[in-house]
């Protein structure tokens, strides 16, 4: 048998009831199912304190139901609007850029091999441009293994 | 026709017809995409504004999620409710942002070791610093009590600020909540009982100092 709250006539099984499941929330939003609606009902006819406590949150909910939010002006709500809309567009002009760069270089370098050029010349454009590329190479990858374990990566500089 | 109270709930009425816009939507339609916006723009915004507490956050976030939203069309379960898994885009935005923030803090106060458990459920007003806590003029009347209660609304830890902002604000449904929440209805009823309560003791604690 479960022990008896003497200040309110409620046992401790149910407080843990009303309190930790939330059925007094779910009473007061009519979110209860039939059973557990009189189960409530039962217990707010003999306590007093939950009575109060019932009415405590109802006027709490109803003061906060009644808060109006300013809303944007139309002007904001355009121009975040526009920003859904174009940022299709914007990802695909990324993926342009890049594929175009690429056939561009790919082209520049293969018109620069087979033109009539000394071959030494060749192979020092060949040997500086393949340095660049390795530097840059490696940099990305350091970046790449440095953003794993930047525990200040979420920080906005 | 779409119809949206000064909280940010909507009420929808007439033949537009959803389903059949993100069917189109997928198929490539982005003009479809339109109505969606127009249908969601306030829910979101109005969600948005009522976690993060400021309206430039709130419009970055509104955006967003319709990006983020577009742009993962083609994994939405249309069996479930658009609405819900939209409100869930903006709820988990809304984290990182906070998260983004309390970072952004802990750095400024020069305290690594704050803001690296990845936990969004701290207070808003330690998560933002005072620059950033939420402002009462974003509501529409300001009188006493109601600043009283955003202002203790901004208190609360985030998972207790949105399953009130849920209920209370967006007039949601437990069974609403569960969905945008990911959380099973008895889970819902009881959080926000909590959160009632936590609401209540920070106004009895204002009233008390």
């Amino acid at each position: 048998m479960t022990p008896r709250d003497k200040t309110d006539g409620m046992e401790q099984e149910d407080r843990r009831r009303m309190h930790d499941e939330g059925l007094l929330s779910g009473y007061l939003d009519g979110e209860l199912t039939q059973a557990e609606a009189q189960f409530v009902e039962v217990r707010l006819e003999a306590s007093e304190e939950l009575r109060r406590e019932l009415a405590e949150l109802k006027s709490l909910r109803e003061a906060t139901m009644d808060m109006k939010f300013a809303e944007p002006t139309e002007e904001q709500w355009d121009e975040h609007a526009r920003g859904i809309f174009s940022s299709g567009a914007r990802g695909l002009g990324w993926v342009l850029v890049v594929i175009w760069t690429a056939c561009l270089l790919i082209y520049g370098a293969w018109q620069f091999l087979s033109s009539g050029e000394d071959l030494l010349v060749k192979l020092m454009v060949f040997g500086l441009s393949s340095g660049l590329g390795l530097l840059f190479v490696s940099v990305l990858v350091d970046r790449f293994k440095a953003y794993g374990k930047d525990k200040y990566r979420r920080v906005i500089r | 026709m779409i119809g949206v109270t000064m909280n940010g709930t909507v009420a929808i009425s007439g033949d537009f017809d959803e389903q059949r816009a993100i069917e189109s939507c997928r198929e490539g339609n982005k003009e479809m995409f339109r109505p969606l916006v127009e249908k969601y723009r306030q829910q979101t915004f109005f969600l948005a504004l009522q976690i993060v507490g400021n309206r430039e956050d709130a419009l970055d976030i509104f955006q967003e999620s319709f990006i983020r939203a577009y742009s993962n069309l083609g994994q939405f379960d249309t069996t479930r409710p658009f609405g819900a898994w939209l409100l869930r885009i903006v709820r988990n935005l809304c984290i990182d942002l906070l998260r983004r923030r309390r970072v952004r803090r802990a750095v400024s106060l020069d305290d690594p070791g704050r803001g690296q458990d990845g936990e969004a459920g701290r207070p808003l007003h330690e998560t933002v610093g005072d620059e950033r806590t939420p402002s009462a003029d974003v509501l529409l009347e300001r009188n006493e009590l109601k600043i009283q209660i955003w202002s203790a609304m901004g208190r609360l830890d985030e998972k207790h600020r949105t399953i009130l902002v849920l209920r209370d604000f967006q007039d949601l449904s437990y069974l609403e909540m569960a969905e945008v929440l990911g959380i099973p209805k008895g889970t819902v009823m009881s959080r926000l009982h909590q959160a009632r309560r936590r609401l209540r003791e920070e106004l009895t604690r204002d009233d008390e100092e």
